[in-house]
């Protein structure tokens, strides 16, 4: 168990800028996740942490530790990949004791636990095969067999679900939640699925372009973004921007004034961020636009107005109650409104 | 276009057994028979040539010579070539590539050319007529080869598999042995095969190396089958079969070995 910090992290490949002056701090216990999308330097940052790429710059702390200059094997961390990377000429049982192995732990306390961590993970009956004899959940059980198999100090998981189904992905999303309620193991996880992100973490750092956006709680994350970017790349179906005016602490869209007053400094023009579920159809009051298309997805229905100020994704709870082609009118929950600088994107309240 | 195809391959391979099939022939029939023709199949057909090819010459000795300096050759050059080739091809080596391709321009460098100096080193060194002086020429010889056909194995090694093996503990030389290699299994396999066949066939070196049956290989020894005044073509063609089949015998039964990958779910195919 321990803490994690990196200080000033920096990487560069030639001119190219992968991560720039990055501060972090991973509680011990704590479940963090690098989110963003790809080529933003999660790996990178993960690979920097796990010892298999150096960085060019500052320092990485496990624990009390200086790791910053040592082989992953001095580290204690432990990690699992994307593809898996299981040793395809070894059985399970010597995929997930091959860690214990290189450090000459006893035979007997070796077949103890290897068999220990395969029943906690259902592979109890499979331990004689090969790789290639097995599914691609059981392949992502046994990557995480044999890195939970060395009780590590920090556990390093780089976007494990990807390759599994989405039925096989919710299913191994609960399982690693479970894993980490059970062993406690500070985990740092990398994903470009938000959906991952916001369910599994303590607190989720988002990425762009080598640069953290903002650390914070998933709810917070989502209710509060730092800008425009986090705003944009968490939550599905995505926020809907639209731009408005700003006279006297007023805020309008087009000839609509919401309700919701500008901070002081705020620049003429804004940009308003609202969640499609804090958009609410059929009011009497406010504006109307025209029902382009809806989408039942069963529990909720998604309907996208055409309103000549922009493009309005709105959520609602239960079936349908509007048809393409129709006009609704629609109101916004004031109190859930965003309000965003329009050149740097940065949040204004 | 099949029928065609059908044809072709038949012809082809009609003309690569040929010879194969008229030694075969050749080493069934009698002394008598062998000047003239008809008959062309031997008639009847005697096993006589390959009692004679071990009445009053060493022939056993051949063989075990030839095994003995195959089958060091090809320790020697996997021991030697194996590291090198992976060091080359994952380490970081400054001037891997170049090395690489050293090796290469090294390997085209004609046997002949080379037989004097080597001569002169071997002698020099006390090993002349020795299984050991044939086992360092070949290996010298086999080397480039070796290197290179496990190259292309270990740059097609998933780098996930290497960075999984560091993650575990493993330093470069226990990831190289305990997941390089065995991963690349199949390629160790043929790289094998082809050092002894090379060395197992070797004729220049063990003819120029060697001066007695202390070290004498089998295609030498057959070399030395005609005598003053005649020309023993039963001998030398039985012989010659002798001398082949262990070659055969590996290719059989390592063929599959060799083609097949066991890579198959190592990672997300």
């Amino acid at each position: 168990m321990a803490n994690v910090r990196l200080q000033g992290l920096e990487k560069r490949f030639g001119e190219t800028i992968v991560v720039r002056q990055l501060d972090l701090e991973i509680a011990d216990r704590e479940f963090l996740t690098l989110l963003g999308p790809s080529g933003c330097g999660k790996s990178t940052v993960l690979n920097i942490v796990a010892g298999l790429e150096p960085p060019s710059a500052g320092r990485v702390f496990i624990g009390k530790r200086d790791v910053t200059s040592l082989e992953p094997q001095e580290r204690d961390v432990a990690m699992v990949f994307q593809s898996y990377a299981l040793y395809p000429h070894k059985t399970l049982f010597e995929n997930i004791a091959f860690p214990l192995r290189l450090r000459r732990v006893p035979r007997q306390e070796i077949r103890d636990r290897v068999q220990e961590v395969a029943a906690r993970l259902g592979l109890a009956d499979l331990l004689d095969r090969r790789p290639a004899a097995i599914s691609g959940g059981e392949r992502q059980r046994v990557a995480l067999g044999r890195a939970l198999v060395r009780r590590p100090a920090l556990f390093l998981l780089d976007e494990p679900l990807s390759n599994l189904d989405a039925r096989l992905r919710t299913e191994m999303r609960g399982e690693i939640k479970r894993l980490h309620a059970e062993f406690g193991t500070t985990t740092l996880y990398v994903t470009h699925d938000q959906v991952e992100a916001m369910t599994l973490s303590d607190r989720v750092a988002v990425l762009h372009e080598g640069v953290v956006q903002q650390i914070a709680s998933p709810d917070e994350i989502y209710r509060s973004p730092a800008n425009r970017f986090v705003a944009s790349f968490v939550g599905t179906p995505g926020m809907n921007f639209l731009e408005a005016e700003v006279e006297g602490g007023r805020v309008m869209v087009g000839g609509l004034v919401l309700g919701l007053t500008a901070p002081r400094a705020a620049p003429s023009k804004v940009v308003v961020g609202v969640r499609p579920e804090d958009v609410e159809l059929g009011s009497t009051s406010g504006a109307s636009g025209l029902v382009e298309s809806v989408e039942s997805l069963g529990a909720e229905t998604l309907t996208t107005l055409k309103w000549d100020k922009g493009r309005l994704v709105v959520r609602a709870a239960g079936a349908p109650k509007a048809r393409s082609g129709e006009t609704r009118t629609f109101r916004f929950k004031d109190d859930r409104l965003l309000l965003f600088e329009p050149r740097t994107g940065a949040r204004l309240q | 276009m099949r029928r065609t195809t059908f044809l072709f391959a038949t012809l082809v391979g009609a003309f690569l057994l040929l010879p194969p099939l008229w030694e075969v022939v050749t080493s069934l029939k009698s002394p008598l028979e062998l000047g003239t023709l008809p008959p062309l199949l031997p008639h009847p057909p005697t096993l006589e040539p390959y009692r004679a090819v071990f009445r009053g010459r060493p022939f056993g000795r051949y063989i075990v010579n030839s095994a003995v300096v195959a089958i060091a050759t090809t320790l020697f050059s996997l021991l030697l070539g194996a590291p090198a080739s992976y060091a080359l091809t994952r380490l970081r080596v400054r001037g891997g590539s170049a090395i690489l391709f050293g090796f290469l321009g090294v390997s085209m460098i004609p046997a002949v050319s080379l037989v004097g100096p080597l001569y002169l080193a071997i002698r020099s060194l006390g090993l002349r007529d020795t299984w050991w002086g044939l086992v360092l020429a070949d290996t010298v010889f086999v080397l480039p080869l070796t290197v290179w056909v496990l190259a292309t194995f270990f740059r097609g090694l998933p780098p996930d598999l290497e960075r999984a093996a560091r993650i575990d503990g493993a330093t470069a030389l226990e990831t190289f042995l305990y997941v390089a290699l065995p991963v690349c299994g199949p390629a160790v396999a043929a790289a094998s095969i082809l050092a002894f066949i090379f060395a197992w066939n070797e004729f220049l070196f063990a003819l120029s190396f060697t001066s007695s049956q202390a070290a004498q290989t089998v295609p030498v020894g057959i070399a030395l089958f005609p005598g003053l005044h005649e020309m023993p073509w039963g001998e030398i063609a039985a012989g010659s079969l002798i001398g082949s089949s262990p070659v055969l015998l590996l290719v059989f039964l390592f063929q599959r070995r060799v083609v097949e990958g066991v890579t198959a779910g190592a990672v997300k195919g």
